[in-house]
């Protein structure tokens, strides 16, 4: 019996060692999953990304050989105008199908591009949406190149390329407009630029013990070949502010910079190989004076003026003694939409805002459902016990009912007072109402000196309606569409609201024979500018803007001269497009919806643009004499059908190179020796019974 | 009933020890398979190497394109999905090796694979190849800087001069090319006595054309 449970003891050990060992083995190969990240469309810097043909089925992308990046800038105003070209190069011996990723800077859109591969000459060009459909399924069908330039993210330019030999040359060349933002009083220009580790970069994981001094002089060396082989960048950029600059910088880079007048400059990057491990960016201050200031800039083209007119507020220490106190009059939805966390964010927005309200203003609070009210009968000052009163009040509601909006919004916007103070109207509420002609009419009529600035809240606020709500109300629109978001969205618009610097801005020119763009003249608030857009055909030599400022009346000329930096036509066309595509609404008439339709698409059409009726299409515009020497050549370079090679090989991934040869050998050696000791067990318990 | 018991256990220890044998040996031949498909293939893939030197000296006199490449690729066996692309020769080693197209696991068997993605050898730019550490790659521990290492291709045959090693994460490490130089990067599994076959780290030796 004891010979028995030993034998099985013996065995179960056996079993347990090579479970174990098989565990170990098969553990390893499940790590064998590799988790580079070959996305393209996941590329922070412009870049080729190689599919070769014959590849992998599982789509696996190389990146090809970044060569050289030159960037031109022209910025006028807060318009950048940039004109990259890059250079690949197909490093690897197979022929493949390419795509050029490029992340676009925010707000940027791409309006030119041409692509050079060997003899090839590819050219972007703006059409009809269905049209540029029809030209990139043509192509397609006739076995050519083409591709049409498709938005991937929101932000990413990216072109699909054909057909590039082994060690060939690739050259992107393209231009893109963005606006740029003006934030904590100055303008920003990113460029990106980091690319990925270079393996002379590479540091070893497993690195000899060597003695410090030794490895330092290593490193160095390598930081030396890397200058040498990494790719230059090199950015140039004009810049005409307008306005003199109070300071100019690049933050990470070594720049150039030449002043050629009073407002402008030529900048450019020092040497030929610049640091790409970041982004490139130019921050520059306009000067701010003790009043808003203007600049004008023109641009003339086939007998057309286009002009900026931008306006930059005054400092804040100026501005902040102009201020004047404000009436400010919270509008609450507490309708049975609202109910939910919708109310609790709403109640949350309004806390917040009573908080920052100083003791000069004025508040009151209207709430709506099906009902309308107010809590105090007046406007009252905003004490601290006023607005105790409010946050108390405000806890108290809960939303239930219908919506009628209607009434609360005319008692927002009707004011007994003499219009002493500027007066703005907070409307919180998700704008889930139908009758929006209605509402959007009482606007148009009674809105006066009131501000109307509108706060979306909820998962799926109405914001076509509310987005326009503000914008015939000369104010903006905020969307909340997270409770953690509330507390720091309210404050940025209160700060805002706190500090008008130049409201009820007119232009002296006849909306007749100028088109003007945005339609109604946003006010100037400190830490922002406004922008005015114009298209006509004679302007006059000076342009007069007035509006007021604190408690009087401000008013400035500008001199009208010709730019030699572009963009201002693109600037304006986008402009039009933009106020153009707010018109457009599901809930608007057919009619209504085809006349902007078309308004869009020949506006697009006439400046080069793409917009939601028009797409960049690529065209081979080579000769096809050339086309028809590569196909052929390209046939006879082909490998031989069915190759197909894993997605290890990839990527100048490293292949698989261990084999269980040795493994194998020394299970063959164990499982012999185990073979031979339980042989003895068995052969041993023969003999004895 | 501990009788029935105990010539119940006897069968099946028979069992397990016949088991244990013959995957002993079931083992054995593989590690025999691997071990001889890598040394008998090199001697075939030599024979197809010279038939292809031979028959680009003849291309030559007939003036064919350099691009038809195809037509002057010889499989070293019927049924072969790979084709022999350089010659590896590295003497203080005494390593003469017939290098394949491609780095899969079906050409790497027979020699060390010249990765598609990489430059073709004895052109400008990175040319990778890799082998497994346990056959044609093992003298790669041994490869020492400013050794030297020859690249045969049908037109011409390059010296290269070891001048960096190093260990990589294959998880991690991505080999960035280069585009101007003849650079030589020769790859294998490491640490290289490791049992393992999946391991992520691999052995990089880089050599540049004199």
């Amino acid at each position: 019996m004891l010979n028995i449970i030993h034998k099985i003891l013996v065995v179960i050990s056996i079993y347990l060692v090579f479970g174990l060992l098989f565990q170990h083995v098969y553990a390893n190969i499940s790590e064998e999953e590799y988790d580079i990240s070959t996305d393209p469309h996941q590329s922070q810097h412009g870049s080729v990304w190689l599919l070769p043909d014959n590849g992998p089925n599982n789509n696996q992308y190389i990146e090809a050989l970044q060569m050289q990046t030159d960037v031109d800038y022209e910025i006028t105003g807060a318009i950048a105008r940039a004109k990259v070209k890059q250079q690949f190069k197909n490093s690897s011996s197979l022929w493949a199908e390419g795509i050029y990723v490029f992340p676009l800077p925010e707000r940027a859109a791409v309006d030119h591009f041409r692509m050079v591969i060997g003899d090839r000459i590819i050219e972007g060009q703006v059409k009809e949406r269905i049209t540029a459909k029809k030209i990139y399924e043509r192509a397609k069908s006739e076995g050519k190149k083409a591709s049409l330039i498709e938005q991937q993210r929101p932000n990413v330019f990216t072109t699909s390329l054909a057909n590039i030999a082994p060690g060939e040359m690739i050259t992107v060349e393209f231009e893109f407009q963005q606006t740029l933002e003006y934030r904590d009083d100055s303008y920003r220009l990113r460029f990106p630029m980091v690319v990925g580790p270079r393996y002379h970069t590479v540091k070893p994981l497993i690195q000899e013990k060597s003695d410090p001094a030794a490895n330092e002089t290593s490193v160095h060396t390598e930081t030396q070949t890397t200058k040498n082989t990494n790719n230059p960048v090199r950015i140039h950029i004009l810049l005409d502010a307008g306005v003199s600059l109070y300071d100019l910088n690049s933050s990470y880079h070594r720049i150039n910079i030449n002043q050629t007048s009073e407002t402008r400059y030529s900048i450019s990057t020092i040497g030929e190989n610049i640091p790409s491990d970041r982004d490139f960016e130019l921050v520059w201050k306009p000067q701010l004076n003790n009043k808003p200031q203007l600049s004008a800039f023109n641009e003339t083209i086939d007998g057309e003026n286009y002009t900026m007119l931008t306006l930059l507020p005054p400092d804040l220490s100026h501005l902040q003694q102009k201020v004047q106190a404000r009436d400010v009059i919270f509008v609450l939805d507490i309708s049975g939409s609202m109910s939910g966390t919708s109310i609790d964010q709403a109640k949350a927005s309004l806390i917040t805002a009573l908080d920052r309200l100083s003791s000069i203003d004025r508040f009151n609070i209207i709430w709506f459902n099906d009902q309308t009210d107010r809590l105090f009968a007046e406007t009252v000052a905003a004490t601290t016990q006023y607005k105790s009163t409010a946050k108390r009040f405000i806890d108290s509601l809960e939303a239930g009912g219908g919506t009628e909006m209607l009434p609360a919004l005319k008692l927002a916007l009707s004011n007994h007072d003499e219009f002493t103070r500027f007066r703005q109207v907070i409307f919180l509420t998700d704008g889930n109402i139908n009758n929006e002609a209605e509402l959007f009419d009482v606007i148009d009529r009674k809105l006066g000196d009131n501000r109307l600035f509108t706060i979306g809240i909820g998962s799926a606020p109405n914001s076509y309606f509310m987005r326009k709500a503000a914008n015939k109300g000369r104010g903006t629109f905020t969307y909340i569409g997270d409770v953690n978001e509330v507390q720091k969205k309210t404050i940025t618009l209160l700060k805002k609201l706190e500090t008008p610097a130049l409201i009820n801005i007119q232009l002296d020119l006849d909306r007749d024979s100028y088109e003007i763009f945005p339609n109604i003249i946003p006010d100037l608030y400190a830490g922002e500018t406004t922008t005015i857009l114009v298209k006509g055909k004679q302007l006059p030599t000076s342009i007069t803007i007035k509006g007021d400022y604190g408690n009087s009346e401000w008013q400035t000329g500008a001199e009208l001269t010709n730019t030699t930096q572009g963009g201002i036509r693109v600037a304006w066309a986008r402009e039009k497009i933009s106020s153009l595509m707010s018109l457009r609404h599901e809930s608007a008439a057919e009619n209504v919806r085809e006349a902007i339709k078309q308004e869009v698409t020949s506006t697009a059409l006439q400046h080069h643009l793409v917009s939601r009726y028009t797409s960049l299409v690529a065209v081979d515009v080579t000769p096809v004499n050339v086309t028809e020497m590569l196909y052929q050549q390209r046939i006879k370079n082909n490998l031989p059908h069915g190759w197909k090679s894993p997605a290890v090989s990839n990527g100048l991934m490293l292949a698989q190179t261990a084999t269980g040869s040795k493994f194998n050998l020394l299970m063959s050696v164990i499982l012999f020796l185990g073979g031979i000791l339980m042989y003895r067990y068995f052969y041993r318990d023969a003999l004895i019974s | 009933m501990c009788k029935l018991f105990n010539r119940y256990a006897r069968n099946l220890t028979t069992i397990i020890i016949v088991i244990l044998f013959s995957t002993s040996l079931w083992q054995l031949a593989s590690a025999g398979w691997i071990q001889g498909k890598a040394i008998i293939a090199q001697r075939l893939l030599n024979h197809s190497w010279d038939k292809t030197m031979i028959d680009h000296g003849k291309s030559n006199v007939k003036k064919v394109k350099a691009a038809n490449q195809k037509a002057i690729t010889h499989k070293p066996w019927p049924w072969a999905d790979t084709w022999p692309v350089a010659k590896l020769i590295v003497p203080q080693h005494h390593i003469e090796q017939i290098i394949l197209a491609g780095d899969s696991g079906n050409s790497l068997a027979f020699g060390p694979g010249h990765s598609f993605t990489s430059a073709a050898p004895n052109s400008a730019g990175t040319t990778v190849i890799s082998a497994h550490r346990d056959t044609h790659f093992q003298f790669l521990k041994d490869l020492k800087t400013n050794e030297e290492i020859f690249i045969q291709t049908a037109d011409k045959t390059l010296t290269y001069q070891v001048y960096d090693t190093q260990v990589v994460d294959s998880r991690r490490f991505k080999l960035q090319p280069v585009s101007d130089r003849k650079t030589l990067v020769l790859v294998t599994c490491y640490p290289f006595d490791s049992l393992e076959t999946g391991g992520t780290l691999r052995f990089l030796v880089y050599a540049a054309a004199t």
